[in-house]
């Protein structure tokens, strides 16, 4: 275990195919986070317009109009 | 969670690899918790405290407490919605 020795940073270095890999790993982590922002907004967005009362469950009107907002939302976002 | 640690114990490469992944993933997966909660303290505030009294009562935190359900349940619907257009889209433009 030589590497005990090194500092942290000494040994953090990858070689071409990890760094690759890594950075594909990176570009969808990436891509998913930009995918849940959006759902963050939609939510936000479609919440106050199809929310009125809290009840036990979100009824089936509810969900037809949750389901609307985003699709016409996306429609007029191009 | 301690990946310095992790980093100077650790002597293969693949491991390293690992921890990094590791850590990534969960430093966004609290970012969307984080975020998460913060939307259900504003919107649900907003629902269920209307006249703010010198606390919380009963049924105010019944509403809180529901009103969380509810806007998880919103946010998976959303999120389906959103995920089954995404990929109806990048379909179409495979055609």
């Amino acid at each position: 275990m030589s590497s005990l020795s090194q500092k942290p940073n000494s040994n953090l270095e990858f070689d071409e195919a990890t760094q690759k890999e890594l950075g594909k790993f990176l570009e969808s982590e990436n891509a998913r986070m930009r995918i849940q922002s959006s759902i963050h907004t939609f939510t936000d967005l479609c919440w106050d317009k199809c929310i009125n009362k809290i009840s036990n469950k979100i009824d089936r009107s509810e969900e037809v109009c949750l389901t609307n907002c985003v699709e016409r939302f996306l429609d007029t976002s191009g | 969670m301690n990946f310095s640690n992790d980093y100077s114990s650790t002597s293969t490469m693949s491991n390293k690899k690992q921890a990094v992944m590791d850590q990534v993933r969960n430093e966004l997966a609290l970012a969307n918790a984080q975020e998460l909660i913060n939307k259900i303290n504003e919107k649900c505030f907003s629902k269920c405290v209307t006249k703010p009294g010198y606390l919380l009562d009963k049924s105010e935190q019944t509403c809180l407490a529901k009103c969380m359900d509810r806007y998880m349940d919103a946010w998976n619907i959303v999120s389906k919605s959103y995920i089954s257009r995404i990929q109806k889209e990048s379909q179409g433009e495979n055609l």
